[in-house]
């Protein structure tokens, strides 16, 4: 690892974050992606107390539906100092827009940088989940998924349930053990009065709910869902004048472990896997820092077994424990390591990894519902079992 | 390999624009071989690397040059799943479903997503050999699928 920790460590901060309401998809289709992305960076504005009109980059990832100058028309912003976007992965890249938004502020590009994502999933609109069945519908598949879309493969949970099918096989993990992690998320989220499902689950009602795309169950799935979140970040410099106290970028990296041609034809390992080890062993080398310092984890969390598997990448169990060691406990607010304490796409709500940059930022403030007492680290990962997939480490 | 027609238990085959087009540079290879009933996996003609989808390059050479080779269609299970919530409304009436992932014999551990017929929800689908063949998927496309071998 040739990482140079020095280059960013320290130098950049999140000092504003702000949300919309959180709904069910299609419920805030009436009022657009545009209102509802300029509502969340105007919050997070207030929040880090500066206008909105001072911001001067932008950082976004794949599909965002909302262009950077739009918002910089709404709010009269003077300057554009940074414009840019992760490629490809989805909800995968969400922290590879903190590295972009870094280097823009490290190297003097832009002085105040916002990351936003906005959604509504209405059926008018697109939903995320089916977006190539949409493509499929229209005769537009992709070169490689002429491969796979005629079996009826095309949905992510259609794609991960093979993953987690050969991790069971491999390792013997159970329905039991994939349930716990949708627990665990109403658990949190039920002290959480932005989440969207705050009633508590069992594993018996996670067990009985419809069948999706076998292993996963319908509770083992995040919910679609319409809001906006958005983060503000500047240099340490201009931190220490701002509203909230400033919490640290550690380190951020962008990763991919699905080598080759196809993701179907890795090795064992990575097949049964979130595809994060090699992000793992960037974002902790650059903030020269080991699994076992980080006190809260912001896993992202599309599907129960892909969280499990990330729990296994990150090195926070090893390779095939990740069954036994979300099932005794250790994911649990008094765990050993604190998992989504918001919770997560699961339960708060699905903005495609946004809402784990929030909640890690708060837990770093020490103003989250749930919080991890004297949390200093938190470890935000994105999307696993896509390409890129990526992270950050976060401190106070 | 033979051809069966087995259309009614293939999801997907019924909806137009589910079908393989064959428009693709790289790929409208493997669709004429199809429609011949051969199944060919590209493979790289200076090292011998099978890859599959298809791609440019090769991933262990980085050579250029490739061409189809025949492969024999056998191959074993290494994960699955039963799909189970319809999509849309053209997958309704084929619900539950499989999908499975062929590692094929005869390539460097080429792995390819397919179905599976005459096996049943519960069984244990893993390591089991499997035998491909080609379908009629109507509009003028074959579609590879597997049975137990």
């Amino acid at each position: 690892m040739t990482a140079d920790s020095a280059i960013l460590d320290g130098k950049v901060a999140i000092v504003g974050i702000g949300h919309t309401e959180y709904r069910k998809r299609g419920e805030l289709a009436h009022r657009g992606t545009y209102s509802l992305a300029c509502e969340a960076i105007a919050n997070a504005c207030a929040d880090a107390g500066i206008s909105p009109s001072s911001i001067d980059g932008y950082s976004g990832y794949a599909y965002e539906a909302v262009e950077p100058l739009r918002i910089a028309a709404a709010f009269g912003a003077p300057k554009l100092g940074y414009a840019g976007m992760v490629w490809g992965g989805g909800g995968g890249g969400v922290l590879g827009a903190v590295v972009n938004a870094s280097m823009a502020l490290v190297c003097g590009y832009a002085d105040y940088v916002v990351i936003y994502r906005s959604l509504t999933m209405s059926q008018a609109t697109g939903r995320f989940g089916q977006l190539e069945v949409e493509k499929a519908l229209t005769g537009d598949l992709s070169e490689d998924l002429t491969f796979s879309g005629p079996y009826g493969l095309l949905s992510p949970a259609q794609v991960f349930a093979l993953n987690a099918r050969r991790h069971m096989h491999r390792y013997g993990t159970t329905i039991d053990q994939l349930g716990e992690i949708a627990v665990n998320a109403r658990r949190m989220a039920a002290t959480n009065p932005d989440a969207r499902f705050r009633e508590p689950l069992t594993l018996q009602q996670h067990h009985d709910s419809r069948m999706i795309a076998d292993p996963l169950r319908l509770l083992d799935c995040c919910m679609e869902s319409d809001g906006a979140a958005a983060v503000v970040l500047t240099r340490t410099d201009r931190a220490a004048d701002l509203a909230q106290s400033p919490v640290y970028v550690r380190s951020s990296a962008m990763g991919a472990d699905f080598r080759y041609s196809s993701r179907l034809s890795v090795s064992d390992d990575d097949f049964a896997s979130a595809a994060q080890t090699s992000l793992a062993e960037q974002l902790f080398a650059r903030a020269a820092i080991r699994p076992d310092d980080i006190d809260v984890a912001l896993l992202y969390d599309h599907f129960t077994p892909m969280v499990l598997m990330s729990l296994e990448d990150f090195g926070f169990c090893a390779k095939g424990e990740g069954g036994p060691f979300v099932a005794d406990g250790q994911i649990g607010l008094t765990g050993t390591l604190p998992l989504n304490p918001h919770g997560g796409h699961l339960a708060e709500v699905y903005l495609h990894g946004m809402n784990h940059i929030l909640e890690a930022t708060r837990q770093l403030r020490g103003t989250a519902v749930n919080q991890v007492p004297s949390a200093d680290l938190a470890l935000v990962g994105g999307a696993g079992g896509v390409n890129p997939t990526t992270g950050c480490v976060l401190s106070r | 390999m033979s051809e069966r027609n087995e259309l009614e238990k293939v999801p997907g085959l019924m909806v137009p624009g589910l079908l393989p087009a064959a428009r693709y540079p790289l790929t409208a290879g493997y669709w004429i071989a199809a429609d011949e009933g051969r199944l060919v996996i590209q493979r790289c003609t200076e090292c011998g690397t099978h890859r599959h989808p298809p791609a440019p390059a090769c991933y262990r050479c980085q050579s250029f040059q490739w061409d189809w080779h025949q492969v024999s269609g056998a191959g074993q299970i290494f994960s699955y799943t039963w799909v189970h919530a319809a999509l849309t409304q053209a997958f309704v009436a084929t619900v539950p479903y499989n999908v499975c992932v062929v590692e094929l014999a005869d390539t460097d551990g080429v792995r390819i997503a397919s179905t599976v017929t005459g096996v049943n929800e519960g069984d244990d689908l893993i390591g089991s050999r499997v035998q491909g063949y080609f379908a009629d998927a109507g509009g003028g496309n074959k579609l590879l699928l597997f049975a137990g071998a």
